[in-house]
């Protein structure tokens, strides 16, 4: 029975060290970032792997939400007989929360993945003591590189999600009813304010970071060969989802207190 | 560095990993432009030995200096220039695998701030050439055999022309004739480059082709330290067992 | 990192932020930011939910938001709003100008409608004051509706009672009364068939309502609400069969052979008939005609039929009801504007039929306001016998065309003559006003070339399916085709 508590206990704490490592971890990698040297070059080239090469995820998935959105939108809406508000409502819905949101998680499924597997992977194959012996700091050259390139880059991605999404939901529209182009992108800005853009997109910012800096932690500290990889790459996915999801809560939340509608 | 100066000097150096130590203060000096062959059982801290002197471990206690530079207590930017005068080939040569072979080995010469692309694939064919890998500068690693890997590795620590090579079990992982040619390079570079070279291996054959003098690890302790000839008739009873396993291979 | 890299982290980079930029000026043109605007004033005891920030409409189009919204200081008082409309506005606003609060849609916010002023009006300024109408409630149009039914059947059995003595009278009196009855009968159907599709159009509704389909059931589940609205369709139910009845009886009585006899004696029986309504409204006075007196009954039904009217065209407005409306072919004209109007989005696909008539052949300047011409009325007849009888139940509107100095004058011009139009077409031709809207469309330049179109086009909207065909009288459009 002790022997129970005494490991709930220890399991509790290694938790919490661990979450307190990951917290730690995160605050440098951003103050690392302010601080000159700047690693230009490979951050530029995170930016391309990280950012340029999910767009295509991000495009499609996000013309097929706009195209489901706009879909289940009009079958609740023509029972009002309010199609016309199909583009007003998607634009809502996608600026405010789901771009952002479904943005998040995706790329919390591909950068997190990949970011945890990636440094896990020259973790277990000593590439990080090599870059190491090399006079390279590898935090610096490795985490602070991913980190602000999913700061940049995620803001950047929701922004195409969303144009593609409305996009989508256009194509769903106009198949339907033949509405034009004009007339859907205008409606679909109609009831959007700047503190509806302006903050939604932003916060993805702190989504980036949150996905970056939980899959670097991971990634950098993995160990146990090839096992120890998969791990962190799962754990990085798992855990940066949820993290965001639930800063998600709180950012809406602190959103709304700042711009109430 | 002239010989007979110390390149490296371990003192009283502890490490334990949580309630398992690896280094019980353990002492010893290697002086400039030797060959050491560090022996002994698995786990017996000598990966852990050749870590430390690079500053990719912190010891517990005591003190180590590179190039009589003491680097305990060190961060990584001041590290650097440490670093830089010491290369380190790493046990399964540890290349970057997202780049090629050649910018593997370009690598450190444009953090070094090489920025001319023409020098840099000039020296970077040179060391190729070296290690006897001419012709592989856009090849990937993983297209590379284990033994054109580690010659890689050795190309990349080479690069910047250090004054200590640190070598992690060179023939782990190879068939007896590659790795018999890899002990070939390195005492070519040795003759070469006049570098001071650390040897970790548990593969006495070649610590015998190789070594000027041989230390032994056993329990976080050197038990043994001398020419190989010398440790030949050793009283100490692992030196007897690791001679005698060579002969049965 | 090659060069074809850096650039791809460049289309990525900039194209993000161009795209965020795009959707930034989208939303700062909604909001007008620009200078010219004068800030006015209006009162409400019930803000239904306004904000600020509130988008504001002048006469259907977008021009301001409201920018700031005072308590009231006391019970007995109302809210002060202050409203930032767009300078050039104050061209069609006047002290008579109404504001009213409306809805934008399902989840839409509450929007500011300014109707624009009359002539009459005084021009408005920095700080003026304008009237408001309390934003409308469901409950407040059943019962204003029912009290407007209540008025149609009190009408309607009048001139029945009315009718049947006469009548009565007539066949004892004169015997043969064929051409009296001619003359009133299409009169009387006409009576009939708007009344018969009022009735339906509460019936439709009444059952929708019934059926509990969705938000309006649950919002609806007050049966006092409910029992009212079936009350009003058995009303008109009720009343509209006594008067298919009336017509029946009289034309049953029709059945007169001798037409010599009624050529002979026709003064006669106007005469006859004359005292004869003497003798039943005495209090009426001396000379007033059988049919004169014929005629105002019908008048005063379809008066309050045109109020009913006005009602439905409220309750369109009303989103729950909006769909029922659209699907019966009345669409809301405020909701679109003037381009989208030209690329269809009203009605994509429909047949449409429409008839130009210019300018010069329908207006006369009369103190300083264009008036129709009696020849424009006669154009206006020729044109509609093109487009009856299906304008009769379908949607008809009428496009204004006007230039103009700026924006602003093609608008109210525009609007002015096309409203002037739709105002003669539903009284001369008795159509239902809900069925007529119209469209300012400005200042267009005819495809040909040439100077801007002036006038008027009757356009026709039918929801079944037809050749589509453009009907020209004296079209300077002559390849346009349902634009």
């Amino acid at each position: 029975m002790t022997n129970v508590i005494e490991n709930a206990g220890r399991s509790v704490r290694t938790a919490l060290a661990g979450a307190g490592d990951m917290v730690v971890f995160g605050l440098r990698a951003l103050v690392s970032a302010v601080r000159p040297p700047f690693e230009l070059v490979e951050t530029l080239r995170q930016i391309q792997l990280l950012g340029w090469r999910s767009l295509s995820l991000i495009a499609t998935s996000g013309l097929a939400v706009g195209v489901v959105m706009s879909m289940h939108t009009r079958s609740s809406l023509e029972r009002f007989g309010a199609e016309s508000m199909i583009p007003t409502v998607l634009g809502i819905a996608m600026i405010r929360e789901t771009g952002p949101l479904v943005t998040g998680l995706l790329s919390s499924g591909r950068l997190g993945a990949g970011i945890g597997a990636e440094l896990g992977g020259m973790r277990v194959t000593e590439q990080i003591d090599a870059l190491e012996s090399l006079a390279v700091d590898s935090f610096k050259y490795l985490v602070v590189t991913r980190v602000v390139a999913c700061m940049v880059a995620l803001p950047l991605l929701t922004i195409f999600f969303n144009v593609s999404a409305i996009v989508g939901g256009w194509a769903a529209e106009t198949t339907v009813s033949g509405m034009t182009f004009g007339y859907y992108y205008r409606n679909a800005f109609s009831n959007i304010g700047f503190s509806d853009l302006i903050p939604s997109t932003l916060k993805t910012v702190v989504f980036g970071f949150l996905i970056s800096s939980i899959s670097g932690y991971l990634g950098y500290n993995a160990s146990g060969g090839a096992q120890g990889v998969g791990q962190a790459s799962t754990r990085s996915v798992v855990l940066s989802a949820i993290s965001l999801i639930v800063a998600n809560v709180v950012m809406v939340k602190f959103i709304l207190f700042l711009f109430p509608s | 560095m002239k010989n007979g100066e110390n390149a490296i000097r371990f003192e009283n150096v502890s490490k334990a990993f949580g309630k398992r130590k690896v280094l019980d203060g353990i002492t010893f000096d290697l002086a400039a432009g030797g060959v050491y062959c560090v022996l002994g059982r698995s786990g017996t801290g000598k990966s852990v030995t050749l870590k430390l002197m690079i500053g990719l471990m912190k010891p517990d206690r005591g003190t180590i200096r590179i190039l009589d530079r003491e680097i305990t207590g060190l961060d990584s930017r001041e590290l650097a220039p440490v670093r830089a005068k010491v290369g380190f080939l790493f046990q399964y040569a540890a290349l970057f695998d997202s780049i090629t072979v050649g910018e593997n080995i370009a690598f450190p010469l444009r953090r070094r701030g090489e920025r001319s692309d023409e020098e840099i694939r000039r020296q970077v064919e040179e060391h190729l050439d070296a290690v006897g890998l001419e012709g592989n500068y856009d090849k990937m690693p993983a297209e590379l055999s284990g033994g054109m890997r580690k010659r890689a590795g050795l190309a990349r620590a080479l690069a910047l022309r250090p004054s200590i090579l640190l070598v992690d079990e060179p023939s782990s992982g190879l068939d007896p004739i590659t790795a018999k040619e890899i002990d070939e390079v390195l005492m070519g570079l040795r003759e070469k480059h006049g570098a001071t070279l650390v040897i970790v291996t548990h593969h006495i054959t070649s610590a015998r082709r190789m070594a000027d003098e041989m230390l032994v690890l056993d329990n976080g302790r050197v038990v043994a330290r001398g020419a190989p000839a010398e440790l030949e008739t050793s009283e100490v009873e692992l030196v007897r067992e690791l001679f005698r396993a060579e002969d049965v291979a | 990192m090659g060069d074809f890299k850096k650039s791809l982290v460049a289309v990525f980079v900039f194209g993000g932020l161009i795209l965020f930029a795009v959707g930034l000026f989208l939303i700062g043109d909604r909001k007008k930011l620009f200078s010219g605007s004068v800030d006015i004033y209006t009162e409400w005891k019930d803000l239904g939910g306004l904000q600020n920030g509130a988008i504001v409409r002048v006469s259907g189009m977008t021009g301001g938001e409201v920018r700031g919204i005072e308590l009231p200081p006391g019970p007995e008082q109302k809210f002060r709003v202050r409203i930032r409309v767009v300078e050039d506005f104050l061209a069609i606003l006047r002290s008579d100008s109404v504001a009213m609060i409306q809805t934008d849609g399902v989840v839409g916010n509450k929007l500011v409608e300014i109707s624009a002023g009359t002539a009459k009006g005084a021009p408005l300024e920095e700080g003026s004051l304008i009237d408001s109408r309390e934003p409308f409630e469901f409950a407040d149009l059943i019962s204003e509706a029912s009290a407007v039914l209540a008025n149609v059947r009190q009408v309607v059995d009048d001139s029945k009672g009315q009718l049947q003595e006469v009548l009565d009278s007539a066949s004892t009196i004169a015997q043969k009364t064929d051409d009296f009855i001619t003359q009133v009968t299409p009169d009387l159907q006409k009576a009939v068939s708007s009344g018969s599709k009022v009735a339906e159009d509460v019936q439709i509704l009444t059952a929708r309502v019934r059926a509990g389909q969705g938000t309006v059931g649950r919002l609806l589940n007050d049966d006092a609400l409910y029992n009212n609205a079936r009350n009003i369709s058995a009303d008109i139910r009720s009343s509209t069969s006594g008067v298919r009845d009336m017509i029946e009886e009289a034309k049953q009585r029709e059945i007169v052979k001798d037409v010599k006899n009624v050529t002979a004696g026709a003064n006669d029986v106007v005469q006859r008939a004359n005292d004869l309504l003497r003798e039943i409204q005495p209090n009426q006075g001396e000379g007033s005609s059988l049919v004169r007196d014929l005629r105002q009954t019908l008048f005063f039904a379809n008066e309050a039929m045109s109020d009913f009217s006005e009602s439905a065209e409220a309750l369109k407005h009303n989103w729950l009801l909006r769909g029922f409306f659209r699907r019966r072919g009345f669409f809301d004209l405020d909701m679109i504007s003037v381009e989208d109007y030209q690329a269809g989005a009203r009605a994509p696909g429909y047949p449409v039929k429409r008839v130009w008539v210019p300018y010069h052949a329908l207006f006369a300047q009369q103190d300083d306001e264009e008036a129709l011409t009696e020849e424009g009325k006669r154009r206006l007849t020729q044109a509609m016998a093109e487009l009856l009888p299906a304008a009769k139940t379908n949607a008809v509107i009428v496009e204004g065309y006007a230039s103009g100095a700026n924006r602003t004058e093609q608008f109210v011009r525009s609007q002015e003559r096309a409203h002037l139009v739709r105002e003669y077409i539903t009284r001369a031709f008795l159509l239902r006003p809900n069925y007529v809207g119209i469209m300012q469309m400005g200042e267009v330049q005819p495809e040909s070339g040439g100077a801007p179109w002036e006038g008027v086009a009757l356009v026709l909207f039918q929801p079944q399916p037809l050749a589509p065909e453009t009907v020209n009288a004296n079209n300077p459009q002559s390849s346009s085709n349902g634009r």
